[in-house]
């Protein structure tokens, strides 16, 4: 693996921008078979909670023109089963710095909870990052996601930094007014990289039954439909920060992630696309790589936020 | 993988076989396994379609195909010659017990497609096998079939036959084990009677598909679990379920 293509992150160090987003490539091994994993950059498994959780009633997914709908709810085994065998099984087919492990909760404590049962067992080395699920619904908020309020996000990540033994991503939904400001909590508060989900909400109706196609009524759309909307958020929150960034948001080749990273991203978040492409990632990094080469780049970390120079 | 389509027949104004030359999904799947199809490479559709092998021949598999809404209208205008992007083989197998001489398979349907390649895979052995199909009016999907010493074909007018019909034939056998796709509720009625009649039931389940092999949690199927219930993959658990684990809706 070229030279080229390491980028830092503060504390994170990968050896390439291409990663897969969480609840988008499994808990790597069911990926694994399908494409060469030892490519990427880094891999966010599935976002795990305190207890097990059994996640929404089908349907879950639809698929809309240039991308699809979907209501997962969090589906996962709890942080008990989650340790002794998918963690064990993901480290079997990652490197220590592809691990990302997403951890998401209820209230802060969940977070902490979990956090805590990870370290007691996974040395700061064998873990390249924790990503915060930040998206999650605060029940002491009414339902509110942490992500939708600075006051919210900032005591979350708080709270986290101050114990995480490992380099910490708060991962929130763009989709708030707000954003830019609950950005500047997680910048202050200590996190190493923000990752933006740039899921715009949408509904679908069943015109034979008459009602909601999904049980939760309103479902986040994902895929390339969404790249426009995720240059956007990405152009303007680099104006605002100067925290690494990273998103998820329609990216299918490495143009995309191209056009992201001038945008001002430092990394790339794979979702969607791994279900139609398992290869997908795989082919980003090859395809950076020519970037690179084809355009003299000594590191890929030259184009980050390159188009907004004037 | 890149796949050519070698063939196209069309039985009807929506059923299509597609066969493709596909070596590395033909020389590997089992009857109950299905493959992804990529419909468009433009991602509209975006996602892949699943739909169960229907049988192969040498390095080519074939697909049944209904065609039912925006994915599947693209591929009715598929040509011979032309590639189609392919995954799979995915999922799990119909497997049989060495003391099941008798063996009852139920087609609702285009669900007849694995049932399909299941009769191919059983015809190759001693057991007897009891097809029963339905409804009447598709009775094209099953035309090729011939009946012999060890195959049996019974077609049920609609899904209000389908019980009693059922019914007789385990009862005409005695201890035969259960097989069926089709329409939810016909699943839903032959788990009843293979749950009455303790006869091993084997369903091929459906649900609204991600990927195909594990990774997005989309296509879950309720399955019992003690008191309370679970969510099981079709792609991963299944699509092949036993009918005494799915928890059918009321
Ligand atoms: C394991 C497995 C094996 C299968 N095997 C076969 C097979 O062998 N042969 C076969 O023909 N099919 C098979 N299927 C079913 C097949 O995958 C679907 O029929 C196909 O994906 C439909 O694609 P489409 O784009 O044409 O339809 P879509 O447009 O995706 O629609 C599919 C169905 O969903 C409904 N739908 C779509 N959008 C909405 C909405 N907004 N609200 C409510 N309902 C909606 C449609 O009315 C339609 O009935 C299988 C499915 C699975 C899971
Ligand atoms: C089916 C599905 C499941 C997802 N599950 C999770 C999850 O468990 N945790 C999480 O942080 N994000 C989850 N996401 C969001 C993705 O990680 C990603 O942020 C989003 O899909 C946008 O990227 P994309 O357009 O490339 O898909 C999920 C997305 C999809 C489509």
């Amino acid at each position: 693996m070229s030279e080229r293509l390491k980028v830092k992150l503060n504390g994170i160090e990968l050896c390439n921008p291409v990663t897969l987003a969480s609840g988008c490539c499994g808990n790597a091994v069911e990926l694994d078979p399908h494409t060469d994993l030892s490519a990427l950059g880094g891999v966010t498994l599935k976002t795990v909670t305190r207890e097990p959780r059994k996640g929404n009633p089908p349907p879950r997914i639809l698929d809309v023109h240039g991308g699809m709908m979907s209501s997962i709810g969090l589906m996962n085994v709890g942080i008990d089963q989650y340790l002794e065998k998918v963690l064990p099984a993901a480290a079997g087919v990652l490197r220590p710095g592809q691990r990302i492990v997403s951890v998401g909760g209820s209230v802060v404590d969940d977070y902490i909870y979990a956090i805590n049962a990870i370290a007691e067992k996974y040395g700061k080395d064998e873990i390249a990052a924790l990503e915060l699920n930040a998206c999650c619904p605060n029940v002491k908020a009414g339902g509110a996601a942490f992500s939708s309020n600075p006051g919210m996000v900032a005591e979350l990540t708080k709270a986290v930094c101050r114990i995480s033994p490992y380099p910490v991503i708060v991962k929130i939904i763009a989709n708030f007014p707000n954003m830019n400001e609950v950005a500047k909590a997680v910048e202050a508060e200590g996190a190493d990289a923000i990752h933006m989900s740039i899921s715009p909400m949408g509904i679908a109706i069943d015109i034979k039954k008459k009602k909601p196609y999904f049980y939760n009524v309103k479902a986040p759309l994902s895929g390339p439909l969404v790249k426009p909307i995720g240059i956007l958020k990405t152009w303007d929150l680099y104006e605002e920060i100067s925290l690494p960034m990273i998103a998820s948001g329609g990216i299918a080749c490495a143009d995309d992630a191209v056009e992201y990273m001038m945008a001002g991203l430092s990394a790339v978040a794979i979702g969607a696309m791994n279900y139609i492409n398992p290869k997908v990632g795989e082919e980003v990094v090859l395809g950076l790589e020519k970037y690179c080469e084809e355009n003299a780049i000594s590191n890929i970390s030259e184009i980050v936020g390159i188009a907004h120079v004037r | 993988m890149i796949a050519t389509i070698t063939n196209i027949e069309q039985l009807n104004d929506r059923d299509f076989i597609f066969a493709f030359d596909c070596a590395e999904i033909a020389l590997n799947v089992a009857p109950g396994q299905f493959v992804e199809v990529g419909v468009s490479k433009a991602y509209d559709p975006f996602l892949r379609r699943p739909f169960s092998v229907y049988s192969t021949d040498g390095t080519v598999i074939k697909l049944l195909v209904r065609v039912v809404g925006r994915g599947t209208k693209v591929m009715s205008a598929w040509r011979v010659g032309d590639s189609v992007d392919i995954l799979g083989p995915f999922g799990n197998l119909f497997t049989w017990r060495p003391e099941d001489t008798d063996l009852i398979l139920v087609g609702g349907g285009v669900g007849f497609a694995p049932i399909n390649f299941l009769l191919d895979r059983l015809a190759q052995t001693d057991k007897k096998v009891h097809l029963l199909f339905s409804p009447k009016r598709e009775s094209e999907l099953i035309a090729h079939l011939e009946a012999g010493k060890n195959l049996s074909v019974t077609v049920a007018e609609n899904r209000a036959e389908i019980g009693p019909l059922l019914q007789k034939m385990i009862s005409g056998v005695g201890g035969a084990a259960l097989y069926a796709c089709g329409p939810y509720g016909m699943m839903k009625l032959v788990a009843g009677l293979g749950a009455e009649n303790h006869a091993p039931t084997w369903l091929s389940m459906e649900a609204a598909m991600g990927c195909g092999f594990g990774i997005c949690g989309g296509c879950i199927v309720p399955v019992k679990d003690g008191e309370d219930f679970a969510y099981k993959k079709a792609c991963n658990d299944g699509p092949i379920f036993s009918g005494e684990e799915i928890l059918f809706d009321e």
